[in-house]
């Protein structure tokens, strides 16, 4: 044996191996803004709002899903029938449970990145602006997505349960896999699109939730007031109701979406689908010649 | 309260008397006793030292928490007149964007009561040389050219005593020697110059005299080259390159006023304790030996030398 | 050059009327690059241009021969940026921002974590790298910007003002850091309005005014000269004398004495006459031409 001594610099090492592609550095922005989202490395305060929303969304299809199927056999079927809500049902339920996670959340995402300048970190790295807000939309999209689909597949599956014939019921029903999707996408899409704009201009967290919210709010009540008494098509100032009458087409339940303005003044679910397809293009579009100034 | 100090002047200005300053538990300022007079004197001290606590006690933005401090014989806290008298340039950028050059310095001299803004304006803004640019709005310039104005407006009311705050920040080479040209002929002209900043070779280049603050405490006053031989047990290093090193370096080594001699990639260094006698002692030496000098400097004779012993105490 | 890292021809960038950068053409080697001018003189221009975040009015530019205007991803994979505002969130931890940055600049995501904590370590962050970025203080937040421009193992970084805002003790430590940056492997650009950091830490030079280039070549051969600087102790008359009468130039001022010699060795000249003069010696060496020299060169040559 050697009686040899070494000491090893511990100094900065090189970086020899691979470098990751494009992807996973998307994934890596990603994962950061579903961080942001959630509240998760951040101080237990962050959590409560998001998490506490999330939960209710969720919890109620559970326990009545849970509730139903636990029941099931023990005599009060008959009554017990009507106590699962329908897919659609669901999502209009949960509406206003989405509207707010996303009006709390964009800021979020978009803010304090553009006012601390950590914009100035991301372009010197090795992505584009595309990849930047892209990947930030879709955080969003991926978090919001998981609760409202969670639900429904909850729903999905108890009704399949109680069916008694579950792969009979899953034929019968395959309308749904892309009909529940297509759903989330719709809410998503009207209610993520004007919040992401406001917060593309807004400062302050708080104040682009609160512009977002309180503008949707009066843009509703004006559009009734404006649609009854001046002309029927400023009912479609009313945004969150597109996709509420959207849903009710998708799922073929039109009577969810009956005392909104857009149907009691008649325009077509089209019209509510060409505005969702707008809001969205816009606010892509917006967002990105608002950052492509700054960056 | 006169003293032979270094830490005073003769014809003091602005006068501190056993000056404390703290925030709830944390003292920033800790019993010191100064005064500055006309001239510039550069204020040193790590960031948290305190430098930037008493510059605003001084400037009258803040109270001493016990002592006192006075500002052409008055407490600048009490007698808000004294600030007619006074110019601040404060490091952060407090100008409004919008506001052309000349405008700023016009209605700085204008809150400070002088008697024909224009015309001290325009006197101000040719003494930091913007004449060209006083007519475009200050958002438009450049860190240099805002720091120029800024200068501008605190000199506007002919001030006595001027405080500057990082003056040469964001200053390109020739604008910096134009600056320090201006400021070397104001304290010329019998004002009190204070400069407080980090970029010592800049301080060496402006002040004469320096107050150096570390922990909230006053540690060193005076002209720097009598501050760093005030650090009697620090021995002056001085860098020697020769064609022979060894053997300078072993003759040096015999002689009493040499302490250490290194040879580190065949440079001499040599640590002594009187730069005086190395220097006359040098030329005769390398003549008698027939060693040929090329480089001779002492290594820690600078403000950032000075600043480091003061700091670390080696 | 043909292993020039930076090269740009004929570049242009102007903002409505104000022209930032005019006609720039340069190439510069590996190394530690001193990037020199005022506030509004290109630098930070320049930077952003080869870093493919502006794109240039005319001329193109490339970064190890790729160039950032058609190609930016490839430049900035191989490069770090340390701007010089602030740039950090908050509410996140250093290591985990850094940690981040690192995955946003090409490595995997476990890699990326043990990095950023040698990273911050080395940059004398340690103890602190699991607070918030939010509480940093000026010096901190400087360590901890260096730290994320060069977590993804950059082979350029680009340095904006690093030591702003630090004071004496921090700026000995960035300087001594940028030093050490050469021996990872790592060339870098030093941007600064110190001319007294640049001359201490770089070995080549490109100096910018008000757009133009003014000088683009090693230091060591901005600084050469022919003069050797004496400063004298006592009276340097007798010296200045006995030095022209042996047919030295010698322009002196107070006690500093720069001496010429067309012919012959001025160091054993100086010697000999201080040593017969009896003249002691404050310091002697090759005069050298200071950055702040060649501005005011220039200033005066076009007033």
């Amino acid at each position: 044996m050697s009686s040899e001594g070494a000491i090893f610099d511990l100094d900065y090492r090189r970086y020899e191996g691979e470098r990751t592609g494009r992807s996973k550095i998307r994934w890596a922005m990603v994962r950061d803004g579903v961080r942001k989202v959630l509240g998760l490395r951040r101080r237990a305060r962050r959590k409560v709002l998001p998490w506490g929303l999330i939960i209710l969304a969720v919890l109620p299809a559970v326990a009545i899903v849970g509730f139903r199927v636990f029941t099931e056999g023990l005599g009060a079927d008959e009554l017990l029938e009507d106590l699962i809500p329908g897919h659609a049902d669901y999502f209009q339920l949960t509406f206003q449970l989405t509207f707010l996670f996303i009006a709390l959340s964009a800021p979020e995402l978009l803010i304090p990145d553009r006012v601390s300048n950590v914009l100035t970190v991301y372009a010197s790295r090795p992505l584009t602006l595309a990849d930047y807000l892209v990947a930030r939309v879709g955080a969003l999209m991926l978090v919001v997505f998981a609760f409202t689909l969670l639900p429904q597949v909850i729903i999905y599956l108890g009704g399949a349960i109680l069916s008694g014939q579950f792969v009979d019921h899953v034929t019968g029903n395959l309308d749904l896999l892309w009909k529940i999707p297509s759903g989330s996408v719709a809410v998503f899409a009207t209610q993520a699109g004007i919040a992401f704009i406001i917060s593309a201009f807004a400062r302050r967290r708080g104040l682009a939730a609160g512009i977002y919210i309180g503008f949707t709010i009066i843009s509703a009540g004006v559009a009734v007031a404006l649609a009854e008494n001046v002309n029927r098509w400023f009912a479609v100032i009313n945004l969150q109701a597109h996709a509420i009458v959207l849903i009710g087409k998708i799922f073929n339940e039109p009577e969810i979406s009956q005392d909104t303005a857009l149907v009691e003044q008649h325009i077509s679910p089209w019209v509510s689908l060409l505005v969702v397809i707008a809001i969205a293009t816009a606010a892509a579009g917006l967002l990105y010649r608002r950052y492509r100034r700054l960056m | 309260m006169t003293s032979t100090s270094p830490a005073f002047v003769p014809n003091p200005t602005i006068e501190i008397n056993e000056v404390s300053k703290w925030f709830g538990q944390k003292v920033a300022v800790s019993n010191v006793s100064c005064s500055f007079g006309p001239g510039i004197t550069g204020l040193l001290g790590p960031n948290g030292a305190g430098k930037t606590t008493l510059l605003r006690m001084m400037a009258g933005l803040s109270q001493p928490s016990r002592g006192n401090l006075t500002v052409l014989d008055t407490n600048p806290r009490r007698d808000v007149s004294v600030f007619q008298r006074i110019g601040l340039v404060p490091e952060d950028d407090a100008v409004y964007g919008f506001l052309t050059g000349r405008g700023f310095v016009e209605y700085g001299a204008r809150l400070a009561g002088v008697k024909d803004p224009a015309a001290a304006a325009a006197h101000a803004i040719t003494a930091v040389g913007m004449d060209e640019a006083a007519g475009r709005a200050i958002g438009g310039y450049s860190k240099g050219m805002r720091q120029r104005i800024k200068v501008a407006g605190a000199l506007v009311n002919d001030p006595e005593v001027l405080f500057l705050d990082e003056p040469l920040n964001g200053a390109d080479p020739v604008q910096r020697v134009r600056l320090i040209e201006l400021f070397h002929q104001l304290a010329r002209e019998g004002r009190t110059v204070v400069v407080s900043s980090h970029v010592l070779e800049e301080v060496e280049k402006m002040a004469n005299r320096v107050i150096a603050m570390v922990d909230g405490r006053l540690a060193a006053a005076g002209d720097s080259a009598a501050i760093r031989a005030a650090f009697t047990d620090i021995p002056y290093r001085v860098r020697i390159d020769a064609d022979e090193p060894r053997k300078l370096g072993s003759a040096l080594l015999g002689r009493d006023v040499i302490r250490s001699v290194e040879v580190i990639d065949e440079t001499l260094h040599v640590q002594t304790d009187d730069l005086g006698d190395l220097g006359r002692l040098l030329p005769s030496l390398a003549q008698s030996l027939d060693i040929r000098l090329t480089m001779v400097q002492p290594e820690d004779l600078s403000l950032e030398s000075v600043f480091r012993y003061l700091v670390h105490g080696r | 050059m043909t292993d020039a890292i930076i090269s740009a021809a004929g570049l242009n960038m102007a903002f409505g009327p104000v022209q930032a950068l005019q006609d720039v053409d340069l190439q510069v080697p590996a190394g530690r690059i001193g990037l020199v001018g005022a506030n509004g003189a290109g630098k930070s221009t320049l930077i952003k241009i080869l870093l493919g975040m502006l794109k240039p009015s005319g001329g193109v530019s490339e970064v190890f021969g790729t160039s950032a205007q058609h190609h930016p991803l490839a430049v900035r994979s191989r490069v770090g940026y340390m701007p010089e505002g602030d740039c950090f969130p908050p509410d996140q931890s250093a290591a985990d921002f850094v940690s981040y940055a690192a995955e946003l600049g090409g490595l995997p995501a476990t890699e990326s974590r043990q990095r950023a904590s040698e990273v911050l370590t080395l940059v004398g962050l340690a103890e602190e790298r699991f607070r918030n970025l939010g509480e940093f203080s000026t010096g901190m937040k400087q360590r901890a910007k260096l730290a994320q421009a060069i977590v993804h193992s950059p082979e350029l970084v680009l340095l904006d003002e690093p030591a702003s805002g630090l004071d004496p003790d921090g700026r000995e430590d960035m300087l001594n850091l940028i030093n050490r940056l050469g021996e990872f492997g790592m060339s870098v650009v030093f941007s600064s309005h110190v001319l007294g950091d640049i001359e201490r830490t770089c070995d080549w030079v490109v100096m910018l005014n008000e757009g133009r280039l003014l000088r683009n070549e090693p230091l060591a051969a901005i600084r050469a000269s022919n003069a050797v600087q004496v400063v004298v102790l006592g009276d340097p008359n007798p010296a200045a004398e006995g030095l022209r009468a042996r047919g030295a130039l010698v322009t002196a001022s107070d006690r500093v004495l720069d001496v010429e010699l067309s012919e012959g060795d001025a160091f054993v000249m100086i010697r000999d006459v201080l040593a017969e003069t009896g003249t002691g010696l404050r310091s002697m060496g090759a005069k050298q031409t200071t950055l702040e020299d060649v501005y005011l060169a220039e200033e005066e040559f076009r007033t």
